[in-house]
């Protein structure tokens, strides 16, 4: 169940989520399980785990210990120390400390006691049971991976690139629109708003739609192959967009967004038109 | 295509493979147009797509260490891309490039030192994108220890797919250190002529 090889994360969001458990029995097995079932990797303390970003830490069962007297504030002291040791310990990652069996009374005490703490309490992810814990990993984790940036396009950083896209813009707001796209590239304006995920009545009524211009952007992108003499000519671009290419292993540009990989096709065109091959 | 999965055992040949300097001129050819008369060098540094040395997102500058070695990259993917390589006119970026610490796998002793033959580096690498996507190559894998900075290197040397007596060179942008310089020949690319 768990595993003791896991990847480095140094890129966010492009590896199979692995999280390192620093915890006892028996909710390291209770993190564990879960964790597998949600189709994340738990993994243990060794040689390659100082690479994995999510961390599942347990504070020491002593150091939350409320004592008879009922004051919090030692506790809330202890706590304070342990998450900033393990910080330091782990520096640039994400960890959710946990703090299980602790009575709700006393865990909401810790929480407003820890944020009168002078630093150290920002971002600060903590639960008092094992399935909360584990439930902040997961989402803390899915946040990061849609936020993960694509790759980059080195013709986006090149002044002037914009005016090429001029005629697929509405001249008043600037905005990619998609008749114009739709003319260019001959395909349908249903095709377009499913990719854009809006129905084809909401793009007629609307062609510079907002949630549009990501897809939008991306055949914006395409047709830079216009810069080029031999796909000056819109036929010339049209024809290009349906031919199946070795570049796509003998899929057509259109296929590839017909199967919601337009990306790949935008990418491409860019490596084409710097002679950035690949080797 | 992903990151590859940990790997102590290349992680470590990779801190005792042994570099070599690398001091000369590196090409790249590409399409002419509109595009080309506003490119400068540093936009070449721009993109982070998937090559044959690095998984995608990682930030690179691929180049040839011969003239004709880019030539021969710019008419195979020319015609790949459905250019016409034979009326696409060719602009010539060229560099004056000193690498303190290269990787050299056109060398076999340091093939053999990290785990790779030379039929594994000119194995073809781009997967079919309608399929999900491949297991990074070693040579991906390599390339991406290495631009996390196992070994130190900066850069890495392999034999060139497209002509067999030639090399090629793939920049980590990340890596560069002090003594490190690349230096274009020109702003702008040339007109190439053959």
């Amino acid at each position: 169940m768990i595993d003791n090889n896991p990847p480095t994360h140094s890129l966010i969001g492009m590896v199979e989520p692995h999280v390192l458990i620093e915890a006892s029995n028996p909710y390291a097995a209770d993190a564990s399980d879960l964790l597998v079932a949600a189709h994340f990797k738990p993994v243990r303390q060794g040689s390659g785990s100082r690479n994995v970003l999510n961390i599942l830490h347990q504070i020491t069962e002593s150091a939350y210990e409320v004592p008879a007297t009922g004051s919090i504030d030692d506790v809330v002291r202890r706590i304070h120390t342990a998450v900033e040791k393990t910080r330091i310990r782990h520096r640039d990652r994400q960890i959710v400390f946990c703090l299980p069996g602790m009575p709700g009374k006393e865990f909401v005490r810790v929480i407003a006691g820890m944020f009168k703490m002078p630093g150290g309490t920002e971002n600060l992810e903590l639960a008092n049971t094992v399935p909360d814990a584990v439930a902040r990993i997961i989402q803390g984790s899915q946040l990061r991976e849609r936020a993960t940036p694509r790759p980059t396009l080195a013709l986006d950083t090149v002044p002037g690139m914009d005016a090429l896209g001029d005629d697929l813009r509405d001249d008043a707001t600037g905005r990619l629109n998609a008749e114009k796209v739709r003319d260019l590239f001959g395909i349908r304006m249903t095709a377009i708003a499913n990719a854009a995920g809006i129905s084809k009545q909401g793009l007629d009524q609307n062609p510079e739609s907002e949630k549009a211009q990501p897809v939008l952007k991306l055949f914006e992108s395409i047709a830079r192959l216009r810069a080029h003499p031999q796909f000056k000519a819109p036929a010339d671009l049209r024809k290009w967009f349906r031919r199946p290419l070795p570049l796509f292993s003998n899929h057509s540009a259109e296929d590839l967004f017909k199967a919601g990989k337009l990306e790949v096709v935008a990418s491409k065109v860019d490596q084409m038109l710097t002679g950035d091959f690949g080797g | 295509m992903s990151i590859p999965a940990d790997d102590p055992l290349l992680q470590a040949a990779l801190s005792g493979a042994p570099a070599i300097r690398y001091t000369g001129p590196a090409f790249r050819m590409m399409p002419g147009g509109d595009v080309v008369r506003n490119l400068t060098s540093e936009h070449l540094w721009a993109g982070s797509g998937p090559g044959r040395c690095n998984p995608a997102g990682i930030g690179r500058l691929h180049l040839s260490a011969e003239k004709k070695t880019a030539q021969a990259e710019f008419r195979y993917y020319a015609a790949k891309g459905g250019f016409d390589p034979d009326l696409a006119e060719s602009y010539e970026f060229a560099a004056d490039v000193k690498l303190a610490r290269v990787l050299n796998l056109t060398d076999g002793a340091t093939r053999r030192l990290v785990g790779i033959t030379r039929a594994q580096i000119l194995a073809d690498w781009e997967g079919d994108p309608l399929l999900p996507p491949p297991l990074p190559t070693r040579l991906q894998t390599i390339g991406c220890w290495i631009s996390q900075g196992h070994g130190n290197f900066s850069a890495i040397l392999y034999p060139a797919r497209r002509r067999s007596t030639g090399s090629n060179l793939v920049i980590f942008k990340g890596r560069l250190g002090s003594g490190d310089s690349i230096n274009p020949l020109s702003k702008h690319p040339t007109k190439s002529w053959p």
